[in-house]
């Protein structure tokens, strides 16, 4: 009997490889590169003969002979495979099962799929315990990434670790030097290293969630690592496999506040004249201060704003109308287009992959945006029988010609749409942005006067980057004999990065211009050797044995050039500098030597123990003592091959583990220097350096149960952990007449307790029709339990003292203090006889914790024929963040609540305190804008911190696979074609534009507090996919 | 594993670890103005009705509502850092005028802080690096002693023979010589002693147990072991080179924050209108060609309309003479005070008093104009008693104290002048500070000395007088 067929995977992808065998027989055959096979039995079969379908990866079909001559299989990935192989630490490959600690796995279509300007942003919901923060400050759609939530005092010693290929990745971002909260200058979002990583040359990432899985990467990766590996060439007998990627999409806000069109700019409902008229003194411009407290457009007529006059004032009073557009008008649909092509090929000798991408974004925000063009390069050459020569290379170009400014500040577009307009106004009025004979030299700005001119900000304030960026690694490796084999590897991170910021002349903060320049280079080699030796005691014990040292070095060296006024207006080089130039250079290095061991041991396969330590020494930590060691253990127990389990339960595991990982600090803090200041003088410090600094220690505890129920249709994966970091290095406060306002230290002790929880299910699986479900949970609580003798409170963010998130001891960490209004007894504010809430009760309280309760993502992927559909429904619960555009959007009565009481006025619900000392309700009635003036004031966290909890249907895709027979002779291997969209809705109450916010300080993201995020974007694109 | 180059690389290629006094002087001028005269600008002048918020729901300063440690207090205490920086690299590099020079700072932020907040950290303040970080505070008559002491050390260590070896100077021309001689040196000896004149006067009250009598008269016997301001040239005011980084710390404030928010009281426009002052195009922007101003300490009900009103000149915020400290105004003022009670300055009060007058013209680049001094109210009428004649004099010495950090409010402490009208918007029980509370934040970084300080200072409010108001 012969039977003929081809095998594919459910995407129609061809599968080449397959072994069909004749259940109880050897008598098999195997797929060629498209997926063909003939299988010629050797002897005549019946119906009670089965063929199997095996495949590494996928799961085992199982077909019973039915007379068929043809015979066309799909096979279904094995996302759980029990003997998969998972990329640990340093890069080492286990069996999933002997892990004892968590690590999941994600697939590259996780990042592939439904594409974002930043890649990390699509791991939102696919990971339990990973945490992404974005902050809203433009196209590069830069983020923050915690896994298992707070274990540092300091945000920046947070973030988890990202390692392609076994080179790590900066994540720093190098910000500008400017706070988002009203600097001279605001923050720019130029993205990092990390998001430069091209997404479709991305194989697969995983996720090492704690201190367990990550302690042979030492101090680094305290906060958990990524690991991500990068495509490679596949063996491609039959030729070379090209691939053509086109992704397309368009960007559009997809939440606005709840703005308010019935009441134009003004202090007063009585009337409304820009400037001086007829019906009275101006009540417009800086009169009116962005405020939009003016009369009700109820078809009356004013002298208003006209364009075509000199001194735009009206000889005439023009009809009193909102205008829909005045803030929506200053965006645009965005668009990103990414072109991306890959060769490989292979021998049994050697493998090749190249591709190269290009994407081209032009952002929500008119005349921002960027592009940025990568190669990259793979390849693998078994020299010798015994040695293994690999290779990976990946350049990038990313380049801007403006990237907004973010922030709280003039010079930013959303502090603009704060303060500078109204529904009255016009967007177009702001279009001419020079003032009449004077371009370049005056702009004109006809209505608030404090924020910059809207377009001045978008067409003359540039912020642009270009950098170049390289992530290699070589690697050779000898395989002595089959126990023993040894692995060098040299890895390096570099990046150069060339910056301007220009600013004409008469913007508010630079009144003569500026000119600055940056150029930014990143520097990290990593130089490791690895020994491991496998061998086996007895039947029953396998073990094995690494030994490696690994020496990092760092260097970033910062190079900023300014020209702060300018010699002649709209020229932007250093030479038209009025004053000489100034220069800021920032120089850092940073070295770690580090040498460790691993012993793996099992038992019959079914008990396995890991013991991991390593000893760093590290260049900024006292000359002398900056050696320090930390050990991990782990086990785990295979159940099912210790005991006999329920036949419902197709695997069952237990892992236990116990981890330190230290964590060195920046460089240069044992020793006293004296800081500079204006460029070339000096001052004393505010930091009192300390020549005693110890490392940050965190020690981790960790318990899992992997089960696996009907053959695996059914899986849970639940993680429980405790994380205590001590000896944290902190700046504490000093009073400052000791000379110092701070003093480094060691102290405190942050204890994170956690829950992760994966549950997969394949509800239905059939040949034409399955349904996989995916959903992570995740719980973290970080609490402060001791800081520095003496000190209740540490303060890690402030904005301007209007809202701190704080650690204060028995706190968590992320509780954000602010004042609220006073309350009497029974619980209701207490006014002033003047009928407006009385002054803010002077004790600051908590009213949010930054950090969510839980977060929880529901993935759901149908396969129907050649037909993908899938959806990812991303929660968060609690979180909690202080609005500034709530804040100012409600005080300048921009928004809806401001409604109620504008016609007659607000009584405010609360008491008032009699000189008798009853409370007695507030019965005095005042004018809606200075009760919500002051109801909203930015020193009330009260009613500026919000629940930031969200639903977001974070992803919805549909793919289609071309059948074979339609591609025929075209050449084409397989074509698909999908449409998705991101982020296409956002359900909350938050009040802002999207409660994933924060704010970029420099270049530190700053979580729970939002100062003018730019809007969210839904994403909606088209991804072409052919395969030759 | 080797770390033998970890020294090296873990040591800063940007910082230095060891200063010349010639890298640090010049921020540290410049900082310490730009904080004294923003103390002027925010505080003194609305409190001392010089100028007065547009809106005001809440209680604010005009209406004598202190907050606790507002003001100079941090960052003179930073800059005190630097003050330290300078006298002990001096003292490595034997350097006496950078001595001096820190001496005089040192006397000046000292006597301001104490001045303003009472019983102050000085004796063991700014020694962090020595392992205190929570130091005592001295009572207000040690801080005293020691700062004449200082005053006195810093006139003899002045040698106008030698130019500043490491430079860095930007208050006066000190860095080189002038056909041999360092005038800028010759500068910081008469600024020295013109403080030490401000300082003995403010002593009035405890002018006995100070001794300041004898030390006011060897100052005015012996100009040339004491020498003081002469003339405009050799006043003390930092004079913005308005190039980086030394702009006026206020131009690029915004129409917003410089005039929008804050208009000039009647008070303090109605003296300048009947006068006709010339000072007042130079400060005030005319509305419809009249300078008018708003009440200070009115009810909270009330809002001025903007833009009519006059407020601060743009012209200000890129004026390169606000960074006033003391000049020789105010020394002729003081002269005019001590020969009015007795003291022999070689001149008679009227004429220290209409020299002060015209230097204060002159520092603000007007002349006096003919006939001013002889105007009604100007006029300093001899056969008027003791009383009106000093109320004359410190008045006049309140508008030549524009922008001068906190002397107008601590010569009122003192004297009770200028009388200033009370608005009706301030509550009965609120009265006019002779103090600035301490920072909160020292309940908990030095709770035991704040104890001790609050203790013998009989409160913590700003209602205490400080111990030569008493």
């Amino acid at each position: 009997t012969r039977i003929t067929g081809r095998v594919t995977d459910t995407h129609g992808q061809a599968l080449p490889g397959v072994t069909i065998t004749l259940k109880g027989s050897t008598n098999a055959t195997a797929t060629t590169a498209t997926g063909a096979y003939t299988f010629s039995a050797q002897r005549t079969l019946t119906k009670n003969d089965v063929l199997v379908f095996n495949f590494l990866g996928f799961q085992p079909q199982e077909i019973t002979f039915n007379g068929q001559q043809e015979l066309n299989i799909q096979l279904l990935e094995d996302t759980r495979s029990l003997n998969e192989v998972v990329v640990t630490a340093l890069g080492i490959k286990r069996e999933e099962k002997s892990l004892g600690y968590a690590a999941q796995t994600i697939k590259a279509s996780a990042v592939e799929d439904a594409k974002t300007n930043n890649w990390v942003n699509s791991l939102s919901g696919k990971v339990a315990g990973l945490n992404i923060q974005g902050t809203g400050s433009g196209p590069m759609g830069s983020s923050r990434i915690t896994l298992r939530g707070e274990n540092s005092l300091n945000l920046d010693n947070n973030q988890a670790l990202i390692v392609v290929d076994g080179v790590p990745v900066s994540s720093k971002i190098t910000g500008t030097g400017f706070k988002a909260h009203l600097a001279t200058d605001s923050p720019v979002d130029f993205g990092s290293d990390v998001s430069d990583i091209n997404p479709d040359d991305i194989a697969s990432i995983t996720v090492l969630k704690g201190p367990g899985a990550t302690a042979l990467y030492g101090s680094r990766a305290a906060g958990g690592a990524l690991i991500i590996t990068t495509k490679t060439g596949a063996r491609k007998d039959g030729g070379i496999g090209v691939t053509y990627n086109l992704n397309a999409s368009v960007d559009q806000v997809n939440r606005w506040p709840d703005y308010q069109y019935e009441y134009g700019e003004g202090r007063t409902t009585a009337y409304y004249s820009y400037g001086d008229s007829a019906d009275g003194i101006n009540t417009s411009t800086g009169a009116a201060a962005g405020r939009a407290w003016g009369p009700k457009f109820d078809g009356q007529s004013y002298f208003q704003y006209d364009p075509n006059t000199t001194n735009n004032l009206a000889a005439t009073r023009t009809p009193w109308k909102a205008n829909p557009d005045y803030i929506k008008g200053f965006f645009q649909t965005g668009s990103t287009i990414t072109n991306n092509l890959s060769i490989e090929g292979g021998t049994d000798k050697s493998s090749a992959r190249l591709s190269v991408s290009h994407l081209d974004n032009k952002w929500i925000v008119p005349n921002t945006g960027y592009q940025r063009s990568s190669v990259a390069l793979s390849v693998n050459q078994k020299v010798s029988d015994k040695l293994k020569i690999s290779g990976k290379a990946t350049y990038t170009n990313k380049q801007s010609d403006n990237l907004p400014s973010a922030g709280y500040n003039n010079q930013t577009l959303m502090y603009f749409l704060a303060i500078g307009t109204a529904p009255n106004i016009d967007h177009n009025w702001f279009k001419p942005y020079w003032q009449p004979g004077l371009v370049g030299v005056q702009q004109k700005n006809p209505f608030n006067p404090g924020p910059d001119n809207p377009y001045i900000d978008l067409y003359e304030d540039l912020n642009k980057m270009n950098k170049n960026g390289f992530i290699g690694t070589a690697s050779a490796d000898y395989q002595f004999n089959s126990k023993l084999n040894l692995m060098f590897r040299t890895s390096l991170d570099m990046s150069n990065e060339f910056r301007s910021q220009q600013r004409p002349y008469s913007i508010t903060k630079y009144p003569k211009g500026s000119y600055r320049e940056q150029n930014v280079f990143n520097y990290e080699v990593n130089n490791d050797v690895l020994l491991t030796y496998k061998d086996k005691v007895g039947e029953k014990i396998d073990f094995s044995f690494n030994a490696g040292a690994n020496a990092m070095k760092q260097s970033y060296n910062f190079a900023g050039i300014y020209a702060d006024q300018l010699a002649q207006p709209g020229v932007y080089q250093l030479s038209n500098s009025l004053d000489p130039a100034v220069a800021d250079p920032q120089r850092s290095q940073k070295a770690i030597n580090s040498v460790y061991a691993a012993t793996q041991w099992s038992y019959n396969n079914a008990i396995f123990l890991d013991l991991t330590g390593r000893n760093d020494w590290s260049s900024t930590l006292p000359y002398g003592h900056n050696s320090f060691f930390y050990p991990s253990v782990s086990t785990s127990f295979s159940l099912g091959d210790m005991f006999t389990l329920p036949k419902q339960i197709s695997f069952a595991k237990l892992r236990l583990s116990y981890a330190q990982v230290g964590n060195d600090t920046r460089p240069y803090q044992t020793t006293k220097y004296y800081d500079k200041i204006y460029s070339n003088t000096f001052t004393n410090s505010a930091t009192l350096f300390n020549p005693n600094l110890k490392p940050e220690i965190t020690s981790s505890y960790e318990a899992g149960l992997d089960l696996r129920f009907l053959n695996n249709r059914l899986s849970t994966d639940v993680t429980i952990y405790r994380n205590n970091s001590r000896n944290q290095i902190l700046a504490i406060p000093l009073d400052p007449t000791s000379g110092y306002s701070s003093a480094l230290v060691n102290a405190g002790l942050i204890e994170s307790n956690g829950v992760e929880v994966v549950l997969r299910g394949t509800p239905v699986s059939t040949p034409n029709f399955s349904w996989n479900a995916t959903l992570n949970w995740s719980r973290n609580r970080s609490y402060v339990r001791e800081l520095a003798d003496g000190l209740n409170s540490q303060v890690i963010y402030s904005h301007d003292g209007n809202v701190t998130i704080e650690a204060r001891v028995g706190g968590r960490m992320g509780d954000m203090y602010g004042r609220g209004f006073q309350r009497s007894p029974e619980g209701k504010v207490i006014y002033s006889s003047t009928g407006l809430p009385a002054p803010l009760d002077a004790t600051a309280k908590v009213w949010g914790n930054a950090f969510a309760d839980w977060k929880g993502g529901l993935l759901n992927e149908f396969s129907i024929h050649k037909v993908r559909v899938s959806f990812l429904l991303d929660y968060q619960h609690g979180g909690s963040m202080f609005s500034q555009s709530n804040h100012k959007y409600n005080t300048l009565g921009k928004t809806k609540v401001t409604l109620p009481g504008r016609d007659g006025g607000i009584v405010g619900d609360g008491v008032v305190l009699g000189s008798d000392g009853v409370y007695r309700p507030n019965t005095v009635k005042v004018s809606a804008a200075s009760y919500y003036e002051n109801y909203y004031a930015i020193n009330n966290a009260e009613t500026n911190v919000f629940d930031a909890s969200y639903l977001k249907l974070r992803e919805a895709r549909i793919e289609f696979n071309l059948p074979a027979k339609w591609l025929g002779k075209s050449g084409f291997k397989s074509a698909s074609f999908a449409v998705y969209g991101r982020d296409l809705f956002n359900i909350t109450k938050f009040p802002g534009f999207d409660p994933e916010g924060g704010n970029l300080n420099s270049g530190t993201l700053t979580p729970g507090v939002e100062l003018m995020q730019f809007p969210s974007a839904r994403t909606m694109g088209i991804n072409l996919t052919l395969k030759l | 594993s080797c770390t033998k180059n970890f020294e090296k690389i873990n040591t800063d290629p940007n910082r230095p670890t060891e200063v010349n006094p010639g890298v640090v002087l010049g921020q540290m001028e410049y900082r310490f103005v730009n904080s004294s005269i923003s103390a002027a600008r925010d505080f003194t002048h609305e409190l001392m009705q010089v100028d007065a918020p547009r809106s005001s729901s809440g209680n604010g300063v005009h209406r004598y509502v202190i907050n606790p440690g507002t003001g100079v207090w941090n960052s003179f205490y930073t800059l005190l850092a630097d003050v330290n920086v300078v006298i002990n690299s001096a003292d490595r590099l034997k350097e006496k005028n950078y001595r001096a020079i820190g001496l005089v700072y040192k006397s000046w932020a000292y006597s301001m802080l104490t001045d303003v907040y009472g019983d102050v950290p000085f004796s063991e303040a700014t020694k962090a690096s020595d392992g205190n970080v929570q130091p005592k505070f001295d009572a207000q008559k040690d801080i005293y002693t020691q700062i004449l002491k200082d005053l006195d050390e810093a006139n003899t260590l002045f040698d106008d023979t030698k130019a500043l070896t490491y430079g860095g100077d930007n208050l006066y021309p000190s860095n080189t010589l002038t056909s041999g001689k360092n005038v800028g040196i010759q500068r910081w000896k008469k600024f020295g002693n013109t403080l030490k004149l401000r300082l003995l006067l403010r002593l009035s009250k405890r002018a006995a147990e100070m001794n300041t009598d004898a030390q006011i008269n060897a100052i005015l016997s012996d100009a040339t072991k004491y020498p003081v301001f002469s003339s405009n040239a050799d006043e003390g005011v930092y004079k913005f080179p308005n190039v980086y980084p030394y702009f006026n710390p206020y131009y690029t404030a915004r129409q917003l924050d410089w005039r929008d928010g804050t208009y000039y009281t009647k008070f303090f426009l109605g003296n300048l209108n009947t006068w006709n002052d010339p000072r007042r195009a130079i400060w005030a922007i005319p509305v419809s060609g009249v300078y008018q101003g708003i009440d200070s300490g009115y009810p909270t009900t009330v809002e001025y309309v903007v833009g009519k009103n006059s407020s601060y000149t743009d012209a200000l915020k890129t004026a390169s003479n606000t960074g006033v400290m003391i000049t020789y105004a105010e020394e002729e003022f003081i002269k005019a005070e001590l020969a009015l009670k007795g003291y022999n300055t070689g001149k008679t009060a009227r004429a220290h008093y209409e020299a002060g007058i015209a230097a204060s013209m002159t520092q603000w680049g007007v002349s006096l104009p003919t006939g001013y001094l002889q105007q009604t109210g100007v006029n300093l009428d001899e056969s008027t008693s003791v009383a009106t004649r000093l109320e004359q004099i410190i008045t006049q010495k309140y508008y030549a104290y524009f922008f001068n950090d906190y002397q107008a409010w601590l010569e009122k402490r003192r004297t009770g002048y200028p009388v200033l009208p009370r608005g009706t918007g301030i509550p009965a029980e609120n009265q006019f500070p002779n103090r600035i509370p301490y920072p909160t934040y020292l309940q908990s970084l030095n709770p035991v000395n704040l104890k001790a300080a609050v203790a013998a200072m009989g409160g913590d409010n700003s209602n205490v007088k400080v111990w030569w108001d008493k």
